[in-house]
């Protein structure tokens, strides 16, 4: 049927839109081809101010610890194991409390409460990176240091390897800790999304089963709504493995391997915020954009595989991050 | 089936005392989140609001730990930095949107350019920094103002592109047709119809990507560098507000400290002040897609 | 099943003389969504400022086939169309795509004004034609009036489309389509939101209007076809079944199915 088609006819050019609406296309096609220009351009430069490291290391720099401007031994171990420490540990906190919280905004709050207690921690995400490492660095840091760092080492330091460091205030503890602080707003607002988005029927399908109200909660209505909660928890790993300055500046700063949660280190991003006005040679830049082109691999893998969580969830188009 | 009714009385209460613990628990947890945004917050207020006078916004700082002097020249230069990142990040923005949602439809490269955009959101802005330092800064041999706005509208495009396309896609399809039903072209349907009807979410999300990269730090450190007097020349090393407050809060000065925290209330204040007319704004645009 | 044009015109003619008689001639269109086909074989004449009505049950293809008569299905990105639709004996499809849907108006089964002012709704196509600045308020009063629109709006110009009823609405984007002078016009279920008195306004309206302009229609309603069309056309399942004036459809359809179907046996 569709072979013997003699009447179809190849569309004449003129027959498409008129000049304006070529002009618009080619305008339009323009822009998306700069965009995507810039953003292959970042990979290609990227690779390129780190190609005299990554000739000179090789893979070896993941996997080697020592960082030596003054010999330009440069392994960047540490900072990797730095990152996937601090964003862990920070999910960890934020994970489980933003999850709660959004339980609690959608299944428990009254609802003339939802509304603004949503909009109050909405609010959090607005607050600068720099605020809130101010924050971690003046108040939280020290704050620590004078309490709870000086009871761990006492009371935990000599039974726990992990706990028996000195309470310098900022350091893995004091990042970890504000960079949770920082993830709440995200995961609380996406998983909320995520949470109303569950249909009635099937809350009430469970209530009409006799089931008590936690028990519909924990057992329908959030394992209902995984998707989005797992998708809003990716995004939030792909923001915490890459923030950088709050974390530059309650992490102190240290070029080795940490033992204790009270250590100071360095993740990918802030070492090269840290030392980048500080590089010596031209080896000592490329090693930390070498860093850099580490943590745009990792966030890019993080991040489309959120977009495909996400996307699964709610359409074509995802929710706003 | 059955013998799920026989639960005996301390499996019921069990259950009703897990729901009380497992509510309670979510309870905590957003006492705690809102504790942590009020102590912030607070902590902000309280602080930073002594070091708030006239003389704040409109001096120069004052030599090295003295007291008096303002930030001016880091307002200015954010004003500046904001300025040319808009000129970057607004017209890309929005044109990737328009493609997204006007032009390409499903196609493969369209799911291929929102799957670059959505992952571009999340690439760390230091990033862009580092490429913006080796194609501008570099080759100059001098960081300035127009790099670090570079660097800010580079992180912009992504955001803007992906909220137009999605308040686009809010304006109903048959606007779009009554408009090609009276002859109109596609760009005079896009122009003057579809973009007019999505102004709301137009704004809302030009606004929070604005918000966004006025806080934005780290890539300026690559780019921008920061300097201590008002901007006199967009080819040299400007400041920016949350470079200085970076730089007040690593000092060893009281009186740093304290403008520090006055530095990131006008800051947060600017920006929140940008969170409610996105609330605002955004009621109109609820009400766009009935 | 299908009725050609030489059953209405009864004797053999040559196709120049068949281009004055019908404004718009379809032969043999099949109408693809993918790899749905929506559309089989359709081949159907409009005579000029006559009406023509399409019925059929929901989900047929009317829509379907009244959009490809101003192109309007390449806004679907899968769809593609086999065969011939002329206009005045030229292919729709070597037209101009603006400049066609220009001779070739449509008005939706929903009201679609832009969210423009109710004065800017019908000057938007003038100006977008690039008529001159200095006309355009004249036109948009006589096309409002063509509308029988003029008397209800005349105070309200300025103010938001939106503020209109339904009926004032779909009246308004007749009076738009109207305003750029169209040869035809394609209303697709125009009546479907309206009351009873706001679908006779429009009733009447299409009426007049036909005088000067080719009219297509689509409704679900069969009284609405009876009332105003002087040629129906049935269509089931993406074939034409019958065609032919609108009386003898009604009154002696040659086709079971259409006979059921204006019974309301189904549909
Ligand atoms: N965009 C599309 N993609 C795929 N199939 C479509 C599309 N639009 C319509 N169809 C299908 O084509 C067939 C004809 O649809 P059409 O809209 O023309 O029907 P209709 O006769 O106008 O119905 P109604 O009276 O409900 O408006 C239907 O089966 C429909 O499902
Ligand atoms: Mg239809």
């Amino acid at each position: 049927m569709i072979a013997e088609a003699p009447l179809t006819r190849p569309r004449e050019k003129k027959a498409r839109g008129g000049r304006g609406d070529r002009i618009y296309h080619v305008l339009i096609k323009a822009i998306v081809g700069v965009v995507l220009a810039i953003f292959a351009g970042v990979f290609t430069v990227v690779v390129f101010g780190a190609w005299p490291a990554v000739k000179r290391f090789g893979p070896g720099f993941l996997i080697h610890t020592g960082w030596d401007p003054v010999h330009l031994v440069f392994g960047a171990l540490p900072f990797i194991v730095g990152t996937i420490l601090v964003a862990f540990g920070a999910m960890f906190l934020a994970g489980g409390i933003g999850l709660m919280t959004a339980v609690c905004i959608t299944e428990l709050l009254p609802r003339w409460l939802q509304g603004p207690v949503t909009y109050l921690i909405e609010l959090l995400a607005f607050i600068p990176s720099v605020v809130y490492g101010l924050f971690g660095l003046l108040v939280l840091a020290p704050f620590l240091q004078e309490t709870v760092e000086v009871w761990i080492m006492e009371h935990l330091g000599p039974h726990f390897e992990v706990f028996n460091g000195a309470p310098y205030g900022v350091g893995y503890m004091s990042a970890i800790l504000i960079l949770a602080i920082m993830l709440l707003p995200l995961i609380v607002t996406l998983s909320r999304e995520a949470l109303v988005l569950v249909p009635r029927d099937v809350r009430e399908g469970g209530y009409a089963l006799g089931l008590q109200k936690w028990d519909v909660v924990w057992g329908i209505i959030v394992p209902y709504a995984r998707n989005g909660i797992v998708g809003s928890l990716v995004l939030a790993l792909g923001r915490a493995l890459g923030e950088t300055i709050a974390v530059a500046m309650t992490i102190g700063g240290g070029y080795s391997l940490p033992k204790t949660v009270m250590d100071q280190g360095y993740t990918l991003a802030s070492v090269i915020a840290n030392e980048f006005n500080e590089v010596s040679s031209d080896m000592y830049l490329s090693a930390l954009i070498y860093c850099g082109l580490i943590l745009l691999v990792i966030t890019v893998v993080v991040n489309v595989l959120a977009y495909f969580l996400v996307r699964r969830l709610s359409g074509a188009h995802g929710f706003k991050a | 089936m059955a013998s799920k009714h026989k639960t005996s009385s301390r499996t019921g209460n069990w259950r009703k005392w897990r729901g009380v613990l497992g509510f309670g628990l979510t309870g905590v947890a957003t006492l705690i989140s809102l504790g942590a945004l009020f102590s912030i917050l607070g902590y902000l207020i309280h602080q930073g609001i002594g070091a708030i006078n006239w003389n704040f916004i409109v001096r120069e700082p004052a030599a090295v730990g003295e007291a008096g002097g303002g930030i001016a020249p880091s307002l200015l230069g954010t004003l500046i930095l904001v300025s040319i990142s808009m000129v970057v990040g607004i017209p890309l923005g929005i044109g990737v949107g328009i493609y997204l949602s006007e032009i390409a439809g499903g196609t493969r490269f369209a799911s291929v350019a929102r799957i670059a955009i959505n992952t571009f959101i999340g690439v760390p802005s230091i990033i862009m920094g580092i490429f913006v330092y080796f194609i501008l800064v570099k080759p100059t041999n001098t960081f300035s103002a127009i790099a670090g706005g570079l660097a800010l509208g580079i992180i912009m495009i992504p955001i803007i592109a992906r909220t137009t396309e999605d308040v686009l896609r809010l304006v109903p399809k048959s606007i779009r047709e009554a408009g090609l039903a009276i002859g109109a072209p596609k760009w005079r349907v896009t122009f003057d119809l579809v973009l007019p009807a999505a102004r709301a979410g137009v704004i809302t999300g030009g606004i929070l990507a604005v918000a966004r990269v006025a806080g934005e730090t780290a890539p300026l450190i690559l780019t921008a560098l920061g300097n201590e007097y008002y901007p006199t020349s967009l080819f040299k090393p400007i400041d920016e507000i949350t470079l200085r407050i970076l730089k007040y809060a690593r000092g060893p000065y009281d009186v740093w400290h304290q403008q520090a925290y006055g530095a990131a209330l006008i800051l947060v204040f600017g920006v929140a002040l940008g969170s409610l007319l996105l609330r605002l704004s955004t009621r109109d645009h609820d009400a766009l897609s009935r | 099943m299908e009725v050609r044009d030489t059953d209405i015109l009864m004797s053999d003619q040559s196709a120049v003389s068949l281009d004055q008689a019908y404004k718009l001639r379809v032969n043999g269109l099949n109408f693809y969504y993918g790899s749905f086909q929506a559309l089989h074989d359709i081949s159907v004449n409009a005579e000029k400022n006559r009406i023509t009505a399409f019925i059929g049950p929901s989900g047929c293809g009317k829509s379907t086939f009244l959009r490809t008569l101003n192109r309007m299905h390449e806004e679907t990105p899968e769809a593609r169309v086999e065969g011939e639709v002329l206009l005045d004996g030229e292919s729709v499809f070597d037209r101009e795509i603006s400049e066609l849907r220009r001779s070739v108006g449509m008005v939706f089964q929903r009201s679609t004004p832009f969210p423009k002012s109710i004065f800017e709704n019908i000057a938007y196509g003038l100006r977008i034609r690039g008529v001159d600045s200095s006309l355009i308020s004249g036109l948009v009063e006589q096309s409002l009036k063509r509308a029988n629109l003029w008397e209800e709006v005349k105070d309200k110009l300025k103010k938001s489309a939106s503020g209109l009823s339904g009926g004032q609405q779909q009246r308004l984007c007749i009076a738009r389509a109207l305003a750029v002078n169209p040869e035809v016009l394609l209303l697709d279920e125009p009546c479907s939101a309206l009351d009873p008195i706001g679908t006779s306004k429009i009733e009447e309206l299409l009426l007049e209007i036909k005088e000067s302009c080719t009219i297509v229609i689509v409704t679900h309603n069969m009284q609405q076809a009876a009332r105003v069309s002087d040629y129906t056309g049935f269509f089931l399942s993406g074939k034409l079944i019958e065609f032919n004036n609108t009386k003898s459809i009604f009154e002696t359809p040659s086709s079971k199915l259409t006979e059921d179907y204006i019974t309301g046996r189904f549909g």
